[in-house]
């Protein structure tokens, strides 16, 4: 089994709630966690590039009704990680 | 690197805890489907458990059965087709084993409602059918009202 690590790319406040947003779903649209978020375009951009960098979420641009929407989901890599940051946070809290 | 070691105070860990449950409950909350759906979806499955329960050689009701599995069927795609409009895609396949685990204690949960209705009208009681689709219909509603991505969430406990 894998042991629960501090994930420091996981662990910025926005980056955080990005995947903790992710991890309720699928796939979400950037829009939707724009606005779960309050954060402008170039804000939320900038922190899905560095989790897109880092192989944790992954950002398909599709056109569907003549509307270009960007899906973003989490990669079985990023899924496990955001799991053990929160298992090492639970861990220091002494949860587990 | 990505997984440096880095500490934090217990309180700032306790403090991310509660930020990402938050957040996950915001979001669960936030998503949630018209009500017109929900009954919908709730009353297709109240059909076919009553159904089930009252379907005899002589009578109709297997009609019943066929109409709200359907029904369901279709009421359940177009709250899949609904979400993917507002922009979210819900996952339908179990992707953890917590989740896998749920499912199957729900589908137990339902087939239970589903045999004891007519099981137990069999045995005398003419109302367990009724019963049984109320109950069905209630308890999907409540999921579909809580749960609306599937998502089932804990209660994070915090020591202070």
């Amino acid at each position: 089994m894998t042991k629960a690590t501090f994930d420091t790319i996981i662990h910025a406040p926005n980056r955080l709630q990005i995947c903790a947003l992710l991890d309720t779903t699928k796939e979400l649209e950037f829009q939707i966690i724009k606005q779960q978020l309050e954060v402008s375009d170039s804000v939320l951009s900038k922190h899905l590039k560095v989790l897109e960098d880092a192989s944790y979420v992954q950002l398909i641009k599709k056109t569907e009704f003549t509307r270009q929407r960007t899906w973003v989901s989490l990669t079985p890599k990023g899924r496990r990680s955001f799991k053990l940051h929160l298992e090492e946070l639970k861990r220091i809290i002494g949860e587990t | 690197m990505n997984n440096e070691k880095q500490t934090i105070s217990k309180e700032e860990a306790a403090a991310t805890l509660k930020s990402v449950d938050s957040t996950k409950r915001d979001a669960i909350q936030s998503f949630r489907i018209p009500l017109l759906l929900i009954t919908l979806i709730s009353s297709s499955c109240s059909l076919v458990v009553f159904s089930w329960g009252m379907t005899e050689h002589e009578n109709m009701w297997a009609l019943g059965m066929y109409i709200g599995s359907v029904s369901f069927g279709i009421f359940v795609a177009l709250y899949l087709y609904t979400f993917r409009l507002l922009g979210i895609k819900v996952s339908v396949l179990a992707r953890t084993k917590e989740r896998l685990k749920s499912e199957l204690v729900l589908a137990v949960i339902f087939g239970v409602i589903l045999i004891a209705g007519r099981q137990v009208r069999l045995l005398g009681l003419e109302f367990a059918p009724h019963i049984a689709a109320l109950i069905a219909g209630g308890f999907m509603a409540y999921l579909l009202y809580k749960y609306p991505t599937g998502e089932y969430l804990q209660g994070i406990k915090h020591n202070d």
